[in-house]
């Protein structure tokens, strides 16, 4: 990642680790954390005792001190956290990566646990399990007061919004949402971890019931239970470990003033006027510090915690033109077997789970060692970003180190 | 007072905001500095920060930018309501402000459409800004 660093020192990902994706799981957040925290080091075969980083989402519940007192990790010397929500994909692991660059730590431990089903939550606290959006109560902070006495609450209502202007600036249509469900649902269908396993046709997702026109049940992230964690280290100590590592080869983060302030998405950077959105900038970042384009990319795990996210993430980010994302779903584009750029191929959020975009990274790991289910032929580049909004961000990782 | 409804601080940068609006008024920032309309209330103009600024009356006049029509899960305060309309309405001084649709059928709500402000009552504590159609001539 970072431009001087000598080979030997260069950020790779050599360990992952999930719990089971379930709608309920009894077990704790911190024993799911910690439960994906050692199958982690386990799939590598570094002890759990060397890990001396952990970077983390600052929304994730599971703090460092839970972890190291509950796993006996003797000392960290770099901890850290990445703002907001679905941004942390990307963000948690830019961050492991400059620790092990720089020298701040030999061996990063990342990892996100989240009990989102619908009986899981656990406290009071907007983080501790189940809709964060509705536990908001009556007495209104900051932004939200611009947002909730309208009734405008939930995260598919607010990109409901955004997914409605991109329609009528650049005739995407909901079904091209809905064709990208499709595709999703049947890269689940052959995941054994994915939580829904059957396909659907786009006349079912027709069928689904909608929840924020034009988006429907279908479109949505699942509401599950689950932990996934990576460990990250040196490409010197990933060498003979039990798997072939895979390489930070880029990583490149943005904040814009919108998500939250959806006004200000609009005037400032989401118009869909044919000027550059936030995720634009990142993207040119991205792709420039690694030296390749978006062409060269073999699989996309695009941050989809609704449909809409797709589309506009592939435009982003180059892989298609502005206004074009939805005619590049139409086109079978993202679907495995087949597609130029096969998108999600583990079944993305909305048929394996939704780890906060978190379980993207396993699987673009999966797919550079070539050990994927529906695996990708000769894929050497992933694409993983975190969210189209608030603190967005991607990295590009390889399955060689240039 | 409605105990269930989503409720604004009574203090801080949007207060000025919600008693204009419990008047009858929907004014925003206007920077005194470079003029710039700047809603939501924020303590700093975004374009050339400037601190000071006063509350400049809108015409109550716009268009719809964009909407949602929300299905359940809603919060507790809106279930009654379902399905009801999200509208984000560019208002002609600038800025863009959510809130809801009145006097209009769901099906009826189209991106461009002209609007005009209305206010809508919760209870005595509380008046929300609200929009309803305008004919595109007014």
């Amino acid at each position: 990642m970072l431009p001087e660093t000598p080979p030997q020192r260069r950020a790779t990902i050599v360990g992952i680790g999930q719990t089971e994706f379930e709608k309920r799981i009894e077990r704790s957040e911190l024993a799911l954390a910690c439960d994906a925290i050692v199958h982690a080091c386990e799939d590598c075969g570094i002890p759990v005792t060397e890990i001396d980083g952990i970077t983390r989402y600052d929304v994730e519940q599971n703090t460092e001190w839970d972890v190291i007192y509950t796993l006996g990790i003797p000392h960290l010397n770099f901890f850290a956290g990445t703002p907001s929500g679905g941004g942390g994909v990307a963000g948690t692991i830019i961050l492991a990566a400059l620790a092990v660059e720089s020298g701040q730590a030999n061996t990063v431990v990342v990892y996100r646990s989240r009990k989102r089903g619908r009986l899981s939550g656990y406290g009071s606290g907007a983080n501790e399990g189940g809709r964060p959006w509705a536990k908001v109560g009556t007495m209104l902070k900051g932004s939200q007061q611009y947002h909730l006495p309208f009734g405008l609450a939930s995260p598919a209502q607010e990109m409901a919004l955004i997914a409605r202007r991109h329609m009528h600036v650049y005739g995407t249509r909901a079904e091209q949402f809905g064709m990208q469900a499709v595709v999703q649902r049947a890269h689940a269908a052959s995941n054994p971890d994915a939580i829904m396993r059957e396909a659907i046709t786009l006349e079912e997702w027709r069928g689904s019931r909608m929840i924020a026109d034009p988006l429907r049940l279908f479109d949505c992230s699942l509401e599950n239970d689950g932990a996934v964690a990576l460990v990250v280290t040196t490409a010197e100590r990933a060498r003979g470990l039990r798997q072939r590592p895979v390489h930070v080869l880029a990583g490149a983060q943005g904040e814009h003033p919108i998500h939250t302030q959806l006004p200000v998405y609009f005037t400032e950077t989401g118009d869909f006027g044919g000027h550059e959105t936030g995720g634009w900038s990142i993207g040119r970042r991205l792709f420039g510090s690694a030296g390749i384009g978006p062409g060269d990319v073999d699989v996309a795990m695009i941050f989809d915690h609704f449909t809409m996210a797709v589309p506009l993430t592939l435009e982003q980010y180059g892989f298609c033109g502005v206004g074009e994302g939805g005619a590049f779903i139409e086109s079978g584009a993202t679907q495995w077997p087949g597609g130029q750029l096969p998108v999600n191929t583990h079944g993305g959020s909305n048929g394996e789970a939704f780890i906060h975009g978190f379980n993207h990274l396993p699987e673009a790991v999966r797919q550079l060692r070539g050990t994927a289910v529906n695996q990708v032929d000769r894929c050497e580049v992933a694409f993983v970003n975190g969210s189209i909004t608030d603190c967005a961000g991607a990295v590009l990782l390889g399955r060689s180190a240039t | 007072m409605r105990e269930d409804f989503p409720r604004p601080p009574a203090s801080g940068d949007g207060a000025e905001f919600w008693d204009f609006a419990r008047r009858g008024e929907l004014r925003v920032q206007r920077c005194a500095a470079c003029g710039l309309h700047r809603y939501f209330p924020r303590p700093r103009c975004s374009n050339c920060q400037s601190a000071l600024c006063d509350w400049a009356l809108c015409a109550g006049t716009g268009s719809v930018y964009t909407f949602t029509i929300c299905h359940p899960p809603v919060l507790p305060a809106f279930a009654a309501k379902v399905p009801y309309n999200v509208v984000v309405v560019e208002l002609d001084e600038g800025p863009f402000i959510v809130s809801n649709l009145v006097d209009c059928e769901n099906e009826e709500i189209r991106v461009g459409m002209p609007v005009e402000v209305c206010f809508v009552e919760i209870d005595e504590a509380l008046t929300v800004p609200q929009f309803r159609p305008r004919a595109r001539s007014a």
